[in-house]
């Protein structure tokens, strides 16, 4: 067991409302990473002139509207930004921004970080989780561990952070 | 020498352009090398002495009216009468520190009494002189004598308007070099201490990470209140030691 896991073992697992509040601040930082780059995006094809790709685009998902045809274009890309957030911080550091912020932190049952593959199956998790109306989401506060969908299925839970803090400051 | 040096060179003639203007010092003309002090930096020092003096004038009459009101605030009855530990030598004292706060009444007093006295004597003695001043024999002694008088009051009043004008751009001059001072020194002082730049920074993460932990600390004591409820909803069990992770 390495030093991080020995750190973790005795934290409480995370409630819900720090979890959700952790969440939302993550999509509002996706909203803003996702608003830029879908800017610089439209910036480039727009100098080479995106018309026909859209056209394209418009061929194949049958969208009139100009803007849903430019988000459809771009959907994929976005769906890989969001993907390589999530993914990149749980198993860099084993959180979000969000979650740091609120002093959470995803790790393993046994304690130990996260790995890409398990992290992959978390994010899967997620839609899982949201898919029956965001029942796996809810599922945090009526769990006893305190663990959504995602969790039993990437086998982790979400613990605070913030009393090794505290013991630091004093 | 080159457009720059030039320029340093080239001193404001108004005294309006001299506000913002100091001398640059002038290194030409000398065989030693040394600096000369030109009519124009003779000037500009009397502009800052000139300024410096009216500056502190009104900023000492200011705090002495301030002064003024915060003792007549609590003022008491000044008992101006004999104190017991009074010496022979203190009448003579007391009388000369009256004399001293009256002398600008008895001053001012006097010198409108001079004034009215003098005005009334000339206009006596011209009445008096008028039949020989007015005579045909005076007609070119007059005629000087006006020409002298009207050089003279035009000479008063180009040397008012001069006073007035340094009096305001030399007020200015002294206001800009406190302000220039006081701003440049302060930035010194932030930029060169770095013991302030540390404590400002330091000070700054404190209160982040204070504030970080305190609102992570609200959202954990919601999270437990939300367990409460819903443990009494479910009518379930609290669980008494935090379940282990591992």
């Amino acid at each position: 067991m390495n030093e991080k896991s020995l750190e973790t073992d005795d934290r409480k697992p995370a409630g819900f409302f720090s979890r959700m509040l952790a969440f939302l601040l993550d999509i509002f930082l996706l909203l803003f990473l996702e608003l830029m780059i879908g800017v610089v995006i439209f910036l480039v094809l727009h100098f080479f002139r995106y018309k026909q790709i859209l056209d394209f685009v418009k061929s194949v998902l049958g969208v009139e509207d100009e803007f849903a045809q430019f988000i459809g274009l771009i959907s994929p890309v976005l769906f890989l930004v969001v993907l390589i957030y999530f993914v990149f911080f749980w198993t860099l550091v084993g959180y979000t921004p969000g979650k740091a912020l609120l002093g959470l932190q995803i790790v393993r049952q046994d304690g130990r970080p996260l790995s890409v593959g398990r992290a992959l199956l978390r994010y899967l998790g997620y839609w899982v989780s949201a898919i029956p109306l965001f029942l796996g989401f809810i599922w945090v506060l009526i769990d006893r561990q305190h663990e959504g969908w995602h969790d039993k299925l990437a086998n982790t839970h979400v613990i605070y952070i913030l009393s090794k803090q505290s013991k630091l400051k004093e | 020498m080159n457009s720059k040096d030039k320029n340093d060179e080239d001193f404001p003639n108004s005294s309006a352009d001299l506000i913002l203007a100091l001398p640059a010092p002038q290194t030409s003309g000398s065989a030693s090398g040394e600096s000369e002090f030109t009519a124009e930096d003779y000037k500009n020092a009397l502009r800052l002495l000139v300024g410096a003096a009216l500056e502190g004038n009104d900023e000492l009459r200011d705090r002495i009216i301030m002064w003024r009101a915060t003792i007549q605030k609590g003022e008491q009855v000044i008992d101006a009468s004999i104190l017991d530990e009074e010496t022979g030598g203190s009448p003579l004292l007391y009388t000369i520190l009256g004399l001293l706060f009256k002398t600008p009444e008895y001053l001012g007093r006097g010198t409108s009494t001079a004034g009215r006295v003098s005005s009334r004597a000339t206009s006596f003695v011209s009445r008096l002189m008028s039949p020989i001043t007015n005579s045909w024999a005076m007609r070119p002694a007059r005629r000087r004598y006006n020409v002298l008088v009207t050089r003279g009051e035009s000479v008063v009043s180009s040397l008012e308007k001069t006073g007035r004008s340094e009096a305001r751009s030399s007020r200015a001059l002294v206001r800009q070099q406190v302000n220039d001072e006081m701003v440049e020194d302060a930035l010194v002082y932030m930029v060169e201490k770095s013991k302030m730049r540390e404590m400002i920074v330091e000070t700054s993460a404190e209160l982040g990470s204070d504030a970080l932990t305190d609102i992570r600390g609200r959202t954990a004591s919601v999270d437990s209140s939300l367990d409460n409820i819903v443990d009494n909803i479910l009518r379930r069990q609290k669980l008494k030691t935090p379940p282990s992770g591992s």
